[in-house]
This record gives C-alpha cells, structure tokens and sequence, in this order.
C-alpha cells in the first residue's frame, strides 16, 4: 500500500477527532481515528492488527449509547454532566475547535520529523506508517492538553489509545495482537465512561444535542 | 495470589464498597478495603528484587510484583487505610475511586513493559480526575486531567520507542526516553512545578487526595528508577538528570509556596516538595540518594493519615507529633530522608546538592511554621474525633517518629 495513502488517510482521521465535539464527540472520534489508523495496521501487522483499530471504534459505538442507556435507567445523581465545560471559556478571537485545529497543524512538522528520524520496529522505510501513528497520537495528546470537559478527555484518552495500540503494531510487527487490543480498549471504556457520567449526571436535556433548546423550551 | 488477584481486590472491594456501605449507613468501615487489598498483597510470592524492566522487546509478559512492590503495596494500603479511618467525614464515593486507583498502581507496579506501564497510569488518572472534577469542578482539578492525563499519554507513545536494554543509543532511544521522562514528571506534578497538584490541592478534601499521594505518587517515585535501569546505557544518565533538576526546582518552587500559604493548606504543599525532592532522589542516580527518596516516601505514608485532613479537636497533638516528624530535625524520619537525598545530590554535583539544601531548608522552616502554629488554624473542622480515632491518630504519629531512629531498617522491611 502506498505510504502517501496511509499517512493521508491517517491525517484526515486524526483532524476529524481533533474537531469532535459535541455528546458522540468520543464514537467519532474513535471510529475517525480507528479507519484513519486501520491501513497503517495492515500495513505493518496484517489483517487482524488492522481489525485492532476498527474493532475498537465499532466497540466504541456501542459502549457509549449502551452505558448512557444503562445509566440513564438508574435514579439520577447530582454531578458533573461531561459536556459542560469545566472551566467557563475566556471570551478570545479564536473558539476551542480553532484552537484544536492550530494544535493539530503544529503536529503535522513534529510527527514528520518522527516519521522521517526515527526508526521503528522493521520498517524503516514504512515514514507513512509511522508519520500516521504519531500525528494521531499528537492529536490525541493535544485534545487532552487543550480539554474543557470531561468529554474532550474521553476523546483524548480514546485517541491515544488507539494511536498507542497501532504504534506497538509497528514496532512489534506482526504477532503483537494483545498489547494493541488492551491499548485499543481506551476507546470503548472512554466511550463507556463518558456516555455512563452523561447518563448519570442528566440535567434533563443534554447540552449539544439536536434541538435541545427547543425541547426545553415550556 | 497473583498481581491481578490484589488488583482484583482493590477493584471488587472499592466496587462493593461504593454500593453497599451508604445504604447500611456504613460509610466509615471504607478502612476495611485498603486494608484488605494490603493483605492480599502480602500474600503475592516474589523472589525478585525488582517489579519489572523497561523496554519494549517482550509484549505483555506476565505481570510480576518485586518485593519491594509488594512492600509498598501493603505500607500503602495500610496508610490508606489509616486515612479512611481518620477522615473526618465520607461520602461514600472515595473509596470507588481508591478501589480503581489501587487496581490501577498494582498493575503498574507489577508492569514489565512501559507500556502497561503507560495503560495503568492512565486508568489510574483517568480515575483520579473525573473523582476529583466532580468533587470540585474549577481549572485545579481539570488540570489533572490535562498534565497527568498527558503525562500518562506519553508513558504510553514512549512505549513504542523504548528500545530493549541493550539497544544503541539513537534517535528512537532518545524519544522513548524523552517521553518516558515527561510523563513520568507530569504525573508527579513536577512539570509545572508542582502547579496542577497544588491547584487541585487547594479545592479539594484532604481524603480525596489520598489516592495521589499514598498510592500513585509512591509508585511512581519507586518505579522511576527500574525505568531509568531498564533504559540503554547512554539513556539512563539524561533521564535521571531530568528527573534531578526538575525534581529540584519543583521541590524548591513547592517548599517556598508552603512558607507562604495558610497553615490549613500547608501539608499539601509540603508532601508535594517533599515528593519531588524524593524523584531528585531517585534521579541522583546515587544508591544513597534513591535510598533517601523511599525514607522520604515512608515517611509520608505514615504522616499523611494524619495530616493530609484537617486540624479537628482530639487530634491536635497527634498533629503536631506528625509535623514534629516532619521537620527534619534530627532524628526525625524526614531528617534522614532528606540528608540521605542531600548526599546524594551532592555526590551528583555541587549545584544539585545547594539547590537540595535551599529546598531542604525551606522545607525545615515550612514544617517547623506548621508545628508552631496556633490550634484552631485556618481549615479546621468541629468535628472532634472519637477515642478509638485519637488512638489511632497516637498510633500513626508515634510510628512515623518510629521511623527515624530506624529509618534504613525500616526501608528494608518494607522495600527488601
């Protein structure tokens, strides 16, 4: 497979999770990350490495409606609900998602110098593989950096995870199925996590969700 | 009993725990979870001298607890327990989070690989954040989330760089160890300075900073230094002086802040300095100077029970014996663990050992300020503790003036 193909594919999943937000931010940004990050998987690993990062995102999408579901059965608690922000933002030029997307261009030169210096596992010459390992690990780590609530760090630590998961594959080849599944599990349990405190912590109307403002209108 | 048995443990008891004590109206038999999770990991055989190795040329091998993991497991669980006990009030939700942060440190205690190095600390602090974001919302405790969860993050991208043991020293060994390195002092709150820990500290319970600082923080300060062995030879010495100096400047930084801030916020600051002192410890790369960081970690899990809650009537005493130990007069059990990190320091170089000195110093005036300082101080609750709490409170304080006239013997019995 073409090197060009799998680190452009890899950036559009990565710059996909860099802009989701919102109470499916995590299963978007999991499933973006997963298909983004499945060629570089089949790449180095084969097919089930690649299935690694697809599973995960597919395990995602279930975990986070399912959990919120489950807790949204049990009596509500008072707390934090994971969409609002932590910190009330600071009135600036730029919003969060811009300041994601400057993240996200600051580590297009990082993870290009890692593809092109750095020599992982046998594929020395596999840049597009590493170059999409590492630019979504570096989004990844910049949601988590630049996080407002509890959702954008479910969407970090799913990012990672993921990203984690594949950058083992490469640089253990084939053969190192276990450790990429335990990284990739991230996803689902951010995805878990998040939809069971957005459960949980219900205020009567999500905050994000379509036409919420219009059903709590009287 | 295996490593994933006592994780099991702290998991399956914090769970049962969680659910079950508030509806008996039970909630101050939490103790009982620590307490048995430090049992079961007596109950973990080991013969090796250490937890684990870094590197990456094994994937998941099996999970080992070295002795002295198997120490520290149980000093801790033993000091949580003691916190749980002296906690003034509980709301039921603390020991779920400790029951995750417990399972989370023994898996990363028991890791042969950074990368479920890496995987535990993230469930450790993705556990610690959303307890303390929800406990007290604000910039603090987001950035919990932020710096530790980032310094997890690292532990985790590191993994795919650090070469085995024996590899050259190249590129990818400079990025694994690079990145190791950062994650490994962001989660102890020395990158920045301290900062993210202080701001959580000052907007939080005392018990709810109990999972960082009996659990994650020790283990992170004893794993520190099989990280740094397991790294090839020409990454070994950048990784311990970045662990020095940042450990320096932080315990600097934090013992200046303690100086300043109201007696009720004080212990905070000094655990925080004084665990950063213990990293620079460990980064001396000295054996006596590694040998002081788990003094000084010791130390801590016998006074934090004590002083990490606030000043309440029948405790005062108990109080100022724990301060008294803290001090570093000697011989006080923090006398010994920060002079052996001193000499560690210095046999590292001159500069380290005066920053060591300053940070030692003002440390000494902290303690000695917080020993001094009026009852009914600032953070104080109304709450008087009952007979079998003033006791344990006695018990707790006089082990830890205990600790310093045997502080190497000490050290043995629990690390091995």
């Amino acid at each position: 497979m073409s090197q060009f193909l799998i680190s452009s594919v890899a950036l559009v999943g990565a710059l996909v999770a860099a802009l989701a937000d919102g109470h499916r931010a995590v299963v978007l940004a999991s499933a973006a990350v997963g298909v983004g990050l499945a060629p570089a998987a089949l790449a180095v690993g084969g097919a089930p490495e690649a299935a690694v990062p697809l599973l995960a995102a597919v395990a995602a999408l279930l975990a986070g409606p399912l959990s919120r579901r489950l807790a949204e059965r049990l009596p509500g608690v008072p707390g934090l609900h994971p969409l609002v922000p932590v910190v009330s933002p600071r009135g600036g030029l730029f919003g969060p998602r811009s300041v994601r997307v400057a993240a996200a261009v600051l580590a297009l030169p990082a993870a290009s110098w890692v593809s092109l210096n750095v020599e992982v596992g046998g594929v020395a010459t596999a840049h597009g593989v590493i170059f999409a390992a590492a630019f979504s690990w570096l989004v990844g780590a910049a949601r988590l950096l630049l996080s407002r609530t509890v959702e954008d760090l479910a969407v970090g630590a799913a990012v990672v995870g993921v990203a984690g998961g594949v950058s083992w594959t490469v640089q253990e080849g084939p053969g190192a199925l276990g450790a990429a599944v335990l990284l990739a599990v991230l996803a689902p349990a951010a995805a878990a996590t998040a939809g069971w405190l957005a459960g949980r912590h219900r205020r009567g109307l999500t905050p994000g969700r379509p036409g919420a403002a219009a059903k709590a209108a009287p | 009993m295996t490593p994933l048995g006592v994780a099991g443990v702290w998991l399956v008891s914090g769970i049962g725990s969680a659910l079950l004590l508030p509806r008996v109206r039970r909630r101050r038999l939490a103790w009982v979870v620590p307490a048995l999770a430090a049992a079961s990991a007596l109950l973990v055989g080991s013969t090796s001298a250490w937890s684990g190795r870094a590197g990456s040329g094994e994937t998941v091998s099996a999970l080992t607890l070295g002795r002295p993991a198997i120490g520290l497991l149980a000093a801790a669980g033993l000091a949580v327990a003691a916190a749980l006990a002296l906690s003034p009030v509980l709301d039921g939700g603390e020991v779920l989070c400790l029951g995750m942060v417990g399972a989370a440190v023994t898996l990363l205690l028991a890791a042969s690989t950074p990368l479920v190095y890496g995987l535990a600390a993230c469930l450790a602090l993705a556990a610690l954040s959303i307890r303390w974001i929800g406990a007290a919302p604000g910039p603090g405790t987001l950035a919990a989330g932020r710096v530790g969860g980032l310094g997890a993050a690292a532990v985790v991208g590191a993994a795919a760089f650090v070469p085995p043991a024996g590899g050259a020293f190249e590129p990818r060994a400079v990025l694994g160890g690079s990145l190791l390195v950062a994650g490994i002092a962001a989660m102890l709150g020395l990158v920045p300075l301290g900062g993210w820990l202080a701001g959580a500290a000052a907007s939080l319970r005392g018990i709810d900073l109990v999972p960082w600082v009996l659990l994650l923080a020790p283990a992170l300060v004893v794993t520190s230094g099989v990280l740094s062995a397991g790294l090839v030879v020409g990454g070994q010495i950048p990784f311990n002086n970045v662990l020095l100096v940042l450990g320096l400047v932080s315990a600097t930084y934090g013992a200046f802040r303690a100086l300043r801030c109201d007696p009720g916020a004080r212990y905070a600051r000094v655990v925080i300095a004084d665990l950063a002192l213990a990293a620079a410890g460990t980064g001396t790369y000295h054996a006596i100077g590694r040998s002081g960081s788990l003094v000084i970690v010791l130390s801590h899990l016998l006074t934090a029970p004590l002083l990490l809650h606030p000043a309440r009537p029948g405790l005062g005493r108990q109080r100022r014996v724990a301060w008294l130990a803290l001090t570093g007069v000697p011989p006080t059990p923090a006398f010994w663990g920060r002079f052996l990190v001193l000499l560690g320091a210095f046999a590292a170089s001159p500069l380290a050992g005066a920053a060591a000195l300053l940070a030692v110093a003002l440390l000494f005036f902290a303690s000695v300020g917080a020993l001094t300082a009026p009852e009914g101080a600032p953070g104080a609750t109304g709450l008087a503790a009952g007979r079998a709490t003033r006791w344990l409170g006695w018990a707790v304080a006089l082990l830890a003036i205990a600790l310093g006239l045997a502080p190497q013997a000490a050290a043995r019995a629990v690390f091995g």
